[in-house]
């Protein structure tokens, strides 16, 4: 795995496999969600399900890969000179 | 003409009826609102009827008829659309008791051409909560029940449009397919169902679930009434950036039932997945349909085919909490759980997680375009079993046991994440009676091939004529 790869990888959701109840609340409060809601129980047990299968993707080698939703300046932003010159 | 045979004529039949003054516009709403009087009680397809306003249109259609002011095939031709697509002075509930008031003030653009087409709309139809889920289940407006089997799932979310049209209540519909929503719905309830590629429909007013996923279009009854609706609604809009430029071809042109040299190929992964043994046999017959017809089948390979779902669902997640964000945070108590659940589990995901999941999203597409240089369609099941009871929350398909929003959107996410074309056709049904259908993708823009392949392989069979004993 290359370094690049390496530490795209090192970046687990917030919750991570070491996710426990409190660090959990923590994070739903800074998402803004009432922590004190005894529907987070429920949520803290969906989550512990879904995400995990969610990380398939990090099997994946995506070094040098560039994400499918790229961001283009718009055009009339751009110098003449910065459209001639190309690239 | 009966009147229950009036309801299940497909539009390519009904319009030139109508264009030859045969049969009025009106006796045509006339007979699928009583049609809807009839079954609306076992099947709940719609939110909101708007029955005279479809009575009024139909004599106006009527009107311009005899006055020689024929507009086209969907002149006077009656349709009902999910209730995301924002009609002009009818509530938009986008199937939540928070919208239950919602009025949009402007017509969808998609609404605006169906309108321009001469389209009768009988109402707006049920849908699992904002789009979000697969089977057709909804606490706020009540589930919507299955027309071959009321006990069973439409199947989601465009389940009200499925059920509508499957029944004769309506003879078109439109629906939206962010992870199986259009093409799911289809399948289970017997209908054609295309989602067409990213961009070739426009999403102006339609409420959104997954930006970059959501993709609006037609079921019917026949795939030659889905090209008539392809017809009337594809096109550039620039009020949604998103649509395409390219030109717009005429798709019923493409019907020429001639499969002749078409290359299709059929991923040995969507049959190493878990699928119902009598789904594989009904899949496996529709494709050795295809080569006799002159199709050259061979098997190939699709590596990433197994990460699209783990991809697509890390983007709709993020996006659609994104959208729902201070909705879900103030109101939360008021989404059904499954679907607050899955809306707030979206705040748990890293920005690192979405980046990478777009950076595969790149990777997926590549290779998907490089196996569609090898093959035109690609062919398979379009779920792996059939419409399961209403309320499960596990099936067991084959020998495993799985969630039932993993198993129905097992071979549907591809063609989200990519946004690549693709349609379900009736292929069959099982011993209980339930429908079966086949799944045919293709490139961006291949539309055409598409409805080719799957009007030619429903003309050499009888399912589409098929109907539910309602």
């Amino acid at each position: 795995m290359s370094p690049e790869s390496s530490l795209e990888s090192s970046h687990e959701s917030w919750l991570g496999p070491e996710g426990n109840w409190d660090s959990f609340l923590s994070m739903a409060r800074e998402a803004g969600l009432d922590a004190d809601d005894a529907h987070m129980r429920e949520l803290y047990d969906y989550i512990r399900v879904i995400l995990p299968g969610l990380r398939a993707v990090d099997e994946l080698d995506l070094t040098g890969v560039d994400p499918a939703m790229l961001y283009f300046p718009p055009k009339e932003l751009l110098s003449q000179d910065t459209l001639e010159a190309g690239p | 003409m009966d009147k229950t045979e009036i309801c299940y004529l497909p539009a390519s039949q009904l319009s030139g009826l109508i264009q030859r003054k045969e049969i009025s516009p009106v006796e045509v709403v006339e007979a699928q609102l009583a049609r809807i009087e009839a079954t609306e009680p076992t099947l709940n397809s719609f939110i909101t009827l708007t029955s005279e306003q479809a009575l009024a249109d139909a004599k106006t259609a009527e009107e311009e008829i005899q006055a020689g002011k024929y507009r086209g095939p969907l002149h006077g031709i009656p349709i009902t659309l999910k209730d995301l697509y924002y009609v002009k002075g009818i509530r938009n509930t986008s199937g939540s008791r928070i919208f239950h008031d919602f009025v949009p003030d402007f017509d969808s653009t998609l609404v605006t051409k169906l309108k321009d087409a001469g389209t009768i709309i009988l109402g707006k139809t049920n849908t699992h909560q904002f789009a979000y889920g697969i089977t057709g289940e909804n606490p706020d407006y009540g589930d919507m029940h299955n027309p071959w089997n009321p006990e069973r799932i439409t199947g989601g979310s465009s389940g009200g449009s499925a059920s509508s049209v499957a029944s004769g209540q309506s003879t078109l519909t439109m629906g939206s397919d962010t992870g199986g929503s259009i093409r799911v719905p289809s399948s289970l309830c017997g209908l054609a169902g295309l989602k067409p590629t990213y961009g070739r429909l426009s999403r102006y007013g339609l409420t959104a679930l997954s930006w970059s996923q959501d993709h609006p279009g037609p079921l019917a009854r026949t795939v030659a009434d889905c090209a008539l609706l392809m017809n009337a609604t594809a096109g550039h809009d620039p009020k949604d950036p998103a649509t395409s430029l390219a030109p717009v071809p005429d798709y019923t042109a493409a019907l020429t039932g001639d499969l002749k040299g078409l290359r299709v190929g059929v991923p040995k992964e969507f049959f190493e997945a878990p699928l119902d043994p009598e789904v594989e046999r009904a899949v496996r017959r529709a494709i050795d349909v295809l080569e006799e017809m002159g199709a050259l089948v061979k098997e190939v390979a699709w590596p990433m085919y197994r990460y699209a779902t783990p991809i697509a669902t890390v983007i709709q997640m993020a996006e659609a909490t994104s959208y729902h964000a201070d909705l879900v945070r103030n109101r939360g108590s008021e989404y059904a759980t499954p679907v607050r659940l899955l809306l707030e589990a979206g705040f748990f995901l890293s920005a690192p997680q979405l980046n990478r999941a777009q950076q595969a999203r790149t990777l997926f597409v590549n290779q998907s375009l490089e196996l569609l240089e090898d093959v035109d369609v690609l062919a398979g099941p379009m779920t792996p079993i059939t419409a399961h009871t209403i309320g499960a929350t596990e099936v067991t398909v084959g020998t495993t046991t799985m969630t039932t929003r993993a198993a129905l959107t097992q071979y549907t996410r591809p063609y989200n994440l990519s946004g690549f074309p693709a349609i379900s056709v009736p292929c069959g049904f099982s011993e209980e009676g339930l429908p079966i259908g086949l799944q045919l993708g293709a490139r961006p823009f291949a539309e055409e091939t598409l409805l080719r392949a799957a009007h030619a392989y429903e003309q050499a069979t009888e399912r589409h004529k098929m109907r539910p004993a309602l």
